[in-house]
């Protein structure tokens, strides 16, 4: 495995890059034994662990929202848990809490048991449903890498991965998410349901009696490796201009705003709404075969970067207007504006 | 990418931006002209009409020429379309602007603004490299004459249609309200303009007085159109020979207006009604005097026929906004409606008539702001948790029992709240210093020995139990009698006991 060092040709960029797709593919592939279609959400996943980030799932129950991550922590060998959010739930379930043991001598003493959140792939499953104070304890552990309790802090190994399912039709007696958190996921990947040519092999691998065993075709140390790969894709002033100026233009009253976000956004995106964007437009470049960003790749990204950051307002909500519009108003503002 | 390249590309980039920037001044222009159309055709019909209007309103004294509103007609539109074409076309580029273009044009992924970015960055880093020789692959690729940018498809054809009949209806119904021809601006002026002097000079008809003000409203608009000189100087005359002009005006009318429709000459009609008190002001004082008293009397009835229905009409809408509640008729007097009285209100029929119509005024209310709105009680403060009974002698209005402090805050459920565990607090300056230690002492008992003890048998006891010690006497030499502290006739009595104890014999035994 080469180490991590910057490339310092042109054709060692090349090299890099060419790694890197390979690397992408080979889990994409072996994800795709297990999961059928949505390639899309796939690719969306896959994105998220390579820029550094976390993802939001959201569909409806069983289009495989689990089995996708669970599919990922095996591909890649990375440590894998699984957290079921429940209203009962505490912040001390899920990061850990020093109980009382007993210690040589008759005595006792508090040792530190760790939480699930301690992994590399954590999947927090239905994580609406938990309060709110339980949602917090995920962010120091999104945001800084490490959990903090008590007086301990654990430092979180690298890669280091949260993605977090939530169901969008049954909201009775769930938490939305705060928008602190919201703003913490990198993608928020809408799942929607397979086509009808994707029926055929879902129901053949699932309920015949072959088992599908995912093989790792990658492991945390080259993960990182690539990770340090994306982060040197450079970003022309264009593509900058142009993220900082779509994320401007989901803040109500900016010049760049179109009418539909003064009408109908209460709060736009935040900076991190820009890194977001540029992070996933260096993964979409180096797929695209390119060694920079364009302004298409922030543009793909547009829509699964905004759309957790964007709060609608009433009238949104009266007049069935959804995020994704939104963005999409902003996009096109934004082409129409640059001619 | 050594110099040779680099030379090579920007050379290439160059040529793209000329070519470039020539494209997307006509992309602009031609973008600008779609843009503007919808502004600009309207000018077509609206000169025009606007005209029409001058002419039926009867304002025909200062009036343009015909062929002068025809050319405005026709250049206004072209003059405001070329205007922003040009400005479009002539506003300045950016630097990569036609570069930018050319890409999104062929779809290749910004990568010539790209390159004319790292071009001139001198601290470039192998990822910018790669990207500078891909750029040039692909630039060495286009040819820059093949490129033309896509237009914006405006096709002025399928606008100006009926921009253009609309225009042309307005121009044509314009000169058929000057009492004119279309043709007229085009060479027969001079004719039409013999005709209203061949008028003028006719003697005026005095038997036809009921159609005075019906006849007086065309020679009216006759000059409007006819910019002469006779016009200005001899209006009095015309006023005076009011009536023979109107005869002498009916045949040309005949002429021009044999096309006209009966909406258009009832509407010349309607127009009489307008036209007449500026147009026949000398008239009355020249016929009878009591007629001309007895004319404007109509009018003051109908003056204040028409005053009443306007304070009754305020009333109305001052009435409905206030039972509506709304902020909206703020501004109104609401001491005018017969609904601020509500407190007259007596019997019970009447108020449930007026608790329905309450109720029809939150229905219309909501209707307003845009359907259902939630219920208004939620728009209430929420529950005072002041603990007080009442506000002095009043009683609390909010108090509903749940008033109170809230419960504890739950604890987090960490092993640090278990009771008997201290956990010291955290030491400024010692950031985690690392697991706290605390063991808690058990005191456990120790063995001990105990003393032996042989179990043997218990028996009566076989001798006397020998000599009861005495206590020992009182200080202050009292009688051995007494028995130390015990009285005198009380240690006869236990003395007299143990001897008869001794003394009798054992029954048992």
């Amino acid at each position: 495995m080469t180490p991590a060092t910057e490339p310092a040709t042109s054709a060692e960029a090349r090299k890099a890059a060419a790694r890197f797709l390979t690397v992408y593919t080979n889990i994409k592939d072996e994800i795709g034994r297990m999961m059928v279609g949505q390639d899309d959400v796939v690719e969306g996943v896959l994105t998220a662990l390579f820029a550094g980030g976390h993802v939001l799932l959201e569909g409806v129950p069983g289009l495989g929202k689990t089995m996708l991550v669970r599919c990922l922590g095996e591909a890649v060998e990375l440590d894998f848990s699984r957290i079921q959010f429940t209203p009962d739930m505490m912040p001390a379930d899920i990061q850990g809490a020093q109980i009382l043991v007993d210690s040589e001598g008759g005595g006792h003493e508090l040792e530190f048991r760790e939480g699930p959140l301690v992994a590399n792939v954590v999947l927090a499953d239905e994580i609406n449903r938990a309060t709110p104070k339980t949602q917090s304890a995920l962010l120091e552990a999104m945001q800084e890498r490490q959990i903090t309790v008590g007086r301990r802090t654990i430092k979180l190994a690298e890669p280091y991965c949260v993605m977090a399912t939530q169901n969008p039709v049954e909201q009775e007696g769930t938490y939305p998410l705060p928008e602190a958190q919201l703003d913490r996921f990198l993608l928020k990947l809408v799942i929607g349901y397979p086509r009808e040519s994707d029926y055929d092999a879902i129901l053949e691998r699932t309920t015949g009696t072959q088992e599908i065993v995912i093989k790792p075709v990658s492991n945390g140390v080259e993960i990182n490796e690539l990770r340090k790969i994306v982060r040197d894709v450079p970003v022309p002033a264009q593509a900058k201009k142009h993220a900082i100026r779509l994320v401007m233009g989901t803040q109500p009253g900016s010049d760049y705003a179109p009418d539909e976000v003064n009408e109908y956004v209460a709060l736009g995106a935040s900076p991190r709404g820009a890194q977001a964007l540029l992070l996933v437009g260096k993964v979409r470049a180096l797929l695209g075969g390119r060694f920079a960003v364009s302004t298409d790749d922030i543009d793909y990204a547009a829509a699964n970067v905004l759309r957790h950051r964007v709060m609608l307002n009433f009238h949104a909500m009266s007049d069935n207007v959804n995020a994704d519009k939104i963005v999409a108003a902003v996009v096109n503002k934004l082409k129409n504006s640059a001619n | 990418m050594n110099q040779k390249q680099e030379t090579e590309l920007r050379d290439r980039l160059e040529l793209l931006a000329n070519h470039g920037a020539s494209e997307l001044r006509f992309v602009r222009a031609d973008r600008a002209l779609r843009d503007e159309a919808p502004r600009a055709l309207p000018l077509l019909w609206i000169i025009p009409g606007v005209y029409a209007l001058a002419v039926f309103v009867g304002n025909a004294g200062n009036l343009p020429s015909p062929r002068l509103v025809l050319a405005a007609m026709l250049f206004a539109p072209v003059v405001w379309l070329a205007f922003h074409a040009a400005q479009a076309a002539l506003r300045p580029l950016g630097a990569r602007a036609p570069l930018a273009a050319i890409d999104a044009h062929l779809g290749l992924q910004d990568r010539l603004c790209i390159a004319a970015e790292f071009l001139d960055d001198t601290s470039r880093s192998s990822f910018c490299e790669a990207a500078l020789e891909d750029s040039l692959a692909v630039a060495m690729e286009i040819e820059p004459l093949d490129i033309t940018l896509e237009r914006s498809g405006w096709r002025p054809g399928e606008e100006v249609g009926p921009h253009v009949a609309a225009a042309a209806i307005l121009f044509v119904l314009s000169m058929l309200l000057g009492g004119s021809t279309p043709a007229l601006p085009f060479g027969t002026a001079v004719e039409r303009e013999a005709t209203v002097v061949a008028g003028l000079d006719t003697a005026p008809n005095p038997k036809n007085t009921d159609a005075l003000g019906k006849v007086d409203e065309t020679p009216l608009a006759i000059p409007e159109n006819a910019p002469t000189e006779k016009q200005s100087a001899a209006p009095a005359k015309e006023k005076e020979k009011g009536g023979k002009l109107s005869e002498e005006t009916k045949p040309s009318e005949g002429k021009t207006g044999s096309g006209k429709s009966s909406d258009a000459q009832s509407q010349t009609a309607a127009s009489e009604s307008r036209g007449a008190p500026s147009g026949q002001t000398p008239a009355p004082p020249k016929g009878d005097p009591k007629k001309a008293l007895e004319a404007p009397k109509p009018k003051k009835k109908k003056a204040a026929e028409d005053k009443p229905r306007e304070p009754k009409n305020d009333e109305d809408q001052g009435g409905s906004t206030a039972g509506k509640g709304s902020a909206k008729g703020s501004n109104r007097n609401t001491t005018t409606s017969k609904w601020s009285s509500k407190d007259q209100v007596t019997t019970p029929d009447e108020q449930e008539i007026e608790d329905d119509e309450d109720t029809e005024d939150e229905e219309e209310e909501q209707e307003n702001r845009g359907g259902m709105q939630p219920n208004l009680r939620d728009r209430r403060p929420p529950v005072s948790r002041d603990l007080r009974i009442g506000f002095g002698n009043q009683p609390n209005p909010d108090a509903n029992g749940r008033g109170g402090p809230s419960e504890a805050k739950k604890s987090r459920g960490t092993a640090s709240l278990v009771l008997g565990v201290p956990i010291p607090d955290r030491i400024k300056g010692q950031p985690n210093p690392g697991p706290t230690r605390i063991t808690q002492e058990r005191i456990e008992p120790s063995a001990e020995d105990p003393l032996p003890d042989v179990a043997r048998a218990q028996n009566t006891r076989g001798e006397a139990v020998g000599t009861v010690a005495k206590p020992a006497p009182p200080a202050d030499g009292a009688s051995d009698e007494s028995g130390g502290n015990l009285a005198p006739w009380m240690s006869r009595l236990v003395k007299n006991y143990f001897t008869s104890r001794r003394s009798a014999p054992r029954a048992t035994e």
